[in-house]
């Protein structure tokens, strides 16, 4: 496993916890006691897939952003190393009123990438999305299908080093989806940092070369994927 | 992010939500002049035409006053909604929140460079001859720069964590309106009052911009350089909570 070679962590995280909530609320004694996440401890090591496995309101999300650097932790310590690190996010700042290509540079501009790099990439994304003459259509016009075929491509020629993957594998009509969960799989089985989020065991059981099975808040179990997959489908 | 990286993503933020706001309207970009005519007319006609012609030349006392005003006022105010109206953003990727007032700022300036333009236009065509001391509105423009831009940040700093301020500003924006002799000259004050009034850098700009368009005089540089230190004071300060907060607006539940 190439957790088990490499000493170094490319993103340690050490009893993290964070809950949503209003910091001034508790004044008029309705303080929201809402924890997302309790006490998370895990490492990721270059290379790796690290799936991440519980059930809905467990966390998962928040626990992206936590390591994506968009939320902070309230207690613990995230420690990230010298990389990339970002959320395949779609759709991110899509303005309805700019054409896709617009909003493609505006997305990869959001989404880190320079302004030369965004530009460099729209050839990629409108051959990829396959658009076609919609590429220079307002977003707004498009149907949902196509904006996820944007919002996919623009996010997947913008992705790092390490990727954090929110459950979507493949999005849009059916061709689309086919190709896109076939790319992501590419990216995964490269030598790409990936932590994914899901509840589909079948999902990680492919693709993570190790999983956190994550429950009310707080790490339950981690290991081995086969090992931590049947556990989780047991409970 | 690198601070080219951010260049470019504010460039491009300002170029593609001006757009957006244009292809709302059939018009488009026609409405950057048509909207500040519309105006200027109403002024014109209710100051001009109705009450007009007792006091001298108040048409253009009042718009030189007005279209400051303008710039200042919906500069701050789409300031203090900049970062949660980009919520789906920051929600979901790392970008320093001061993008967000900053392209504010500059959308309005632009739609302001437009208005200055026909003020200039209107100036000349009323009568009023341009020298080369119209010059000094750049320093004085500059100066009033720092001071919208610093007050965006605050701004935008703190409305989105206590939104209840929100109502306050609305308030406190009519206030100094009031406060900055946009309909009044404030030289026509007593003594104290005028000294009072001229704390508000708003009151100075724009008695700055008058005297430089309408009587041939200044700018005076003390006047500025306390504009250009108020801003950066408020520059500091917001840039600084807006740091410091930096991770609390996506955390805040609106």
């Amino acid at each position: 496993m190439v957790g088990a070679n490499s000493p170094k962590p490319l993103i340690s995280l050490r009893h993290v916890g964070f809950s949503y909530g209003k910091p001034g609320a508790s004044f008029w004694g309705r303080r929201a006691e809402h924890s997302a996440i309790r006490d998370i401890s895990f490492d990721v090591y270059p290379g790796e897939t690290v799936g991440i496995i519980g059930g809905n309101g467990a966390g998962k999300t928040t626990l992206l952003k936590l390591i994506a650097g968009v939320l902070k932790p309230a207690l613990g310590t995230i420690t990230r190393a010298d990389v990339r690190i970002s959320m395949l996010s779609l759709q991110v700042g899509f303005l309805p009123h700019l054409t896709g290509r617009e909003n493609a540079i505006l997305g990869g501009l959001l989404l880190g990438l320079s302004k030369e790099q965004a530009k460099k990439n729209l050839a990629l994304i409108e051959e990829f999305s396959e658009l076609q003459a919609f590429i220079d259509e307002p977003f707004g016009t498009y149907s949902s299908g196509m904006k996820a075929r944007l919002g996919f491509s623009v996010a997947y020629f913008a992705s790092n080093e390490v990727v954090l993957i929110d459950e979507v594998l493949g999005v849009g009509d059916r061709d689309f989806r086919i190709k896109s969960t076939a790319a992501i799989k590419e990216m995964i089985t490269t030598n790409r940092t990936v932590v994914l989020v899901s509840h589909n065991v079948a999902t990680l059981r492919e693709t993570a070369n190790r999983v956190v099975w994550i429950s009310e808040g707080a790490t339950h179990m981690e290991g081995d994927t086969a090992d931590i997959l049947e556990a989780y489908a047991a409970s | 992010m690198t601070s080219q990286r951010i260049w470019g993503l504010i460039t491009f933020k300002v170029y593609a939500e001006l757009k957006a706001e244009s292809n709302r309207t059939y018009a488009g970009y026609l409405w950057w002049v048509f909207e500040p005519l519309l105006f200027m007319a109403v002024y014109y006609f209710v100051f001009g035409v109705l009450f007009g012609r007792n006091t001298e030349d108040f048409v253009p006392f009042l718009l030189v006053g007005v279209t400051i005003w303008h710039w200042i006022q919906s500069s701050i105010s789409h300031s203090a909604s900049a970062i949660s109206q980009n919520r789906p953003i920051i929600s979901q990727v790392v970008v320093p929140k001061y993008v967000f007032p900053t392209v504010a700022f500059i959308n309005n300036s632009l739609k302001f460079l437009v208005i200055v333009g026909l003020l200039l236009f209107f100036l000349v065509f009323y009568g009023f001859v341009p020298t080369e001391r119209w010059f000094g509105l750049v320093p004085v423009l500059g100066a009033a720069s720092l001071f919208v831009l610093g007050s965006s940040f605050l701004v935008s700093a703190v409305i989105p964590l206590v939104p209840d301020l929100k109502i306050l500003l609305d308030n406190g924006l009519r206030a100094m309106m009031f406060m900055s002799g946009i309909f009044f000259d404030i030289a026509n004050l007593g003594q104290q009052w005028q000294d009072l009034l001229r704390l508000n850098p708003v009151a100075v700009i724009v008695e700055q911009a008058r005297l430089i368009l309408l009587r041939n005089e200044g700018p005076y540089f003390y006047d500025l350089a306390y504009v250009s230190a108020v801003g950066l004071v408020l520059l500091i300060l917001g840039a600084t909570l807006l740091k410091l907060f930096d991770h609390q607006y996506a955390k805040a539940p609106w």
